[in-house]
């Protein structure tokens, strides 16, 4: 080797060694350093999604929450859905549709804790033979293990006699969600994956007894979609479970008022605590459902939750239900 | 050799020649692939990093069993610290299989009954991960553990879930006992234990444990399993060694107040923040006529809260008459009669009484009561003695548990 190569060679080298020495350890506030003294130049972004608004416009003169209680439960489910336009005017022929039960709990239908497995297989089979839907997923992200809960609850067993599919969380499915005038919960985790590609949305909830907020109906479902350390929301309630009500803006939703968890809930444990009742209600306004339904199924007057109040302010329905509510 | 191959090997870059990269001419047909495979990896490359793991779970047939495998129990989730070791699998001496369950007794499982889940424990911190929206009422009485586990009777299809509540205190444990039970139910006794049935269970409490069996089913089976497992519990709870509370003692032993009727309230007492950890007991036929005990840390705390309490009841009542440890207070609206006392640690007296002849026997016979307890009863109790993790064996010799004498209901 000639000494001009070695010169050449060694500038070379020594220019490399000097760039990545200057990039590996130059101040972070200088061009092209990539120090991270603080580690917090590696903390992982997470970039917000937006979830669409799912709702469909109601039939003219059709009622915002209709209420089935004659029959069977598929009678008063369908007359309930007739009261609001019929699930077909919401459905469309090849949708992609993601049903939320309540499975909370690993405990079995029988104390009320968590969504009647017979109504979920009648609404499955609604949306597969009746609505032609191209695909109904069922999701919820439990307080316990999700098999567990699917399990013992019968949603697994009902959703797939129905022909649906369950879609269990995984620490994959979860991703950042921004919502828009939510306090608690603006940007948050959120049980993405079954969403990818719906259309609509429904969801299917019992009526029950709520330790803390006194009644989880309709907008207190959407609870189970949140991911992360949830539980320090109970701290204030109230705001969640109205930050709920506009992160997600359903097609649908269904109260199961055949088993009503009058006390004890949210857990519940005494089937004498469940209460066999003789409503199915679907509502285009969630708000005003959950209101009807704490009034007349869980028989506590017209002292609402605090929740619904803070609902209506945040633009996710109207409270008072005269006059926009159909029994049949 | 045909002259196409031939050709072909003059001309592509797949050959075998050697020094092949420098020959000079490259085919039109070579260019167009390596910009159009170029193309295709450059596509695959950006659909890729767009969809991550953002995949439509309706275009892969996942089977439930694999997503069964994936899936999580929220983020909440902690590794534990030591491996865990199903209870199934692990060997008794002799080499029989014994399922180990501690702290439930072996008992748990007689009559071919079997665990069908993992033992399970959760402390103040975690049982959100069990009761999300329940645990805050359990939080009120002093929640120390709960203890969860599954039993499956053996071939066949019913099932019964088993939730234990160490409450720390019998005070604690029919506190809870009180805010959940169903006040129309009768309470059965078995030994230490008070619990109602359910169609798919038991309820009931035992000791510092409050216990909740579930069944999955109505089915006779599991509604014996849930009485069976009440008297497990029992057992289970006169292994405890805490000495009964004296105002426990003043209501159900001398007063002979059934064990249904008598409420533990830890806080919020006659709607007074001040006022925590009274006992009450009914006195007639009535529900809102009843006695109440209170046991205070030390005599100045229970001069303390006596003062307050008179104080705040004296804004809804008119007062009737006073001695130095007495006062007699008649309410402004309803007109029922309120009697409020102490005797050295005691606040105690009576609420609800509809005329004074019945407040002034009701009265009577609970200064006889306290009068009778002994004074080392009444001091201020020692701290409750940790639960050993471990529960002695069952052929151990159980203490003397003082519960002999309750009432039965």
């Amino acid at each position: 080797m000639d000494r001009r190569t070695f010169f050449r060679r060694l500038t070379t080298v020594g220019g490399i060694a000097g760039a990545a020495t200057y990039v590996a350890a130059a101040p972070e506030n200088w061009p092209l350093s990539m120090r991270d003294s603080s580690g917090l130049r590696s903390v992982p972004q997470h970039k917000p999604f937006s979830l669409r608004d799912f709702r469909v416009e109601k039939p003219f003169g059709k009622a915002d929450v209709g209420i089935g209680r004659q029959g069977t439960p598929q009678e008063k489910l369908m007359a309930a859905l007739d009261a609001i336009g019929g699930i077909k005017h919401y459905i469309e022929p090849g949708d992609i549709v993601l049903l939320k039960p309540n499975v909370a709990f690993d405990r079995a239908p029988n104390l009320g804790a968590t969504s009647n497995p017979e109504l979920v297989e009648l609404i499955i089979k609604m949306l597969l033979v009746d609505c032609r839907a191209q695909e109904v997923r069922v999701a919820d992200n439990p307080i316990e293990s999700p098999a567990d809960c699917f399990e013992k609850s019968k949603v697994r067993y009902a959703t797939e006699k129905g022909g649906g599919r369950i879609y269990l969380p995984d620490s994959n499915a979860f991703k950042m969600l921004n919502t828009p005038g939510a306090e608690l919960i603006e940007n948050w985790w959120f049980f993405q994956r079954p969403f990818t590609n719906v259309d609509k949305v429904i969801g299917l909830a019992p009526i029950k007894d709520h330790n803390l907020c006194h009644a989880s109906m309709g907008i207190k479902n959407w609870y189970g979609l949140l991911g992360g350390t949830r539980n320090q929301f109970h701290q204030d309630i109230h705001g969640i479970v109205s930050d709920l009500s506009i992160m997600i803006r359903p097609t649908m939703t269904i109260l199961d008022g055949t088993h009503i968890l009058m006390q004890n809930g949210p857990t519940g444990g005494d089937p004498s605590n469940v209460k066999p009742g003789d409503a199915v209600i679907a509502a285009v306004d969630p708000v005003a459902a959950d209101a009807w339904a704490f009034e007349h199924l869980l028989e506590r007057g017209r002292d609402y939750p605090e929740y619904l109040y803070k609902a209506e302010q945040k633009g996710s329905g109207i409270l008072n239900w005269d006059g926009r509510v159909r029994i049949v | 050799m045909p002259r196409w191959f031939i050709s072909s090997r003059e001309h592509k870059i797949f050959t075998d020649r050697k020094r092949k990269v420098l020959r000079k001419r490259i085919t039109k047909g070579e260019v167009a692939f390596t910009i159009v495979f170029g193309v295709i990896v450059v596509l695959m490359g950006a659909w890729f990093f767009d969809r991550k793991d953002d995949f439509d779970p309706g275009e892969r047939d996942i089977a439930v069993a694999l997503l069964e495998e994936g899936s999580v129990v929220d983020n909440l989730y902690r590794t534990p610290m030591l491996r865990w070791v199903d209870p199934l699998q692990r060997t008794a001496t002799g080499g029989a299989t014994q399922p180990d369950l501690t702290p439930f007794p072996a008992s748990v499982l007689d009559n071919a009954w079997e665990p069908s889940s993992r033992l399970q424990h959760f402390t103040k911190d975690n049982l959100y991960e069990k009761i999300n929206g329940a645990a805050d009422q359990f939080f009120q009485f002093g929640f120390v553990q709960m203890h969860y586990v599954s039993l499956k009777k053996t071939g066949g299809e019913s099932e019964v879930s088993i939730e234990l509540y160490d409450m720390g205190n019998l005070e604690n444990a029919l506190g809870i006992f009180g805010a959940q039970r169903d006040a129309s139910v009768a309470v059965t006794s078995a030994g230490a234990a008070h619990y109602y049935p359910t169609a798919a269970g038991a309820i009931g409490i035992a000791g510092q444990y409050f216990f909740k069996v579930s069944g999955n089913s109505e089915a006779a089976e599991i509604q014996d399993k849930g009485k069976a497992l009440a008297t497990v519990f029992s057992d289970m709870a006169s292994r405890g060694s805490a000495p009964l509370p004296t105002a426990f003692r003043v209501l159900a032993q001398d007063l002979n107040v059934p064990f249904d009727a008598i409420l533990f309230e830890k806080s919020d007492v006659f709607q007074f923040d001040f006022a925590t950890d009274f006992w009450f007991g009914k006195a007639g036929a009535d529900p809102a006529f009843r006695y109440f005990v209170h046991e205070a840390k030390s005599t100045e705390d229970a001069a303390a809260l006596y003062s307050k309490l008179l104080e705040n009841q004296l804004f809804d009542n008119d007062e009737v008459s006073r001695t130095d440890d007495e006062v007699l207070l008649k309410h402004k609206v309803l007109n029922a009669y309120l009697s409020i006392g102490k005797k050295g640690n005691i606040v105690y007296g009576v609420d609800g009484a509809p005329e004074t002849a019945a407040l002034d026997q009701a009265l009577a016979s609970l200064r006889a009561a306290l009068d009778g307890q002994d004074d080392a009863d009444r001091q201020p109790r020692p701290e409750q003695p940790q639960q050993p993790e471990q529960q002695p064996e069952a052929s151990e010799e159980p203490e003397e548990y003082e519960d002999e004498a309750y009432p039965a209901s």
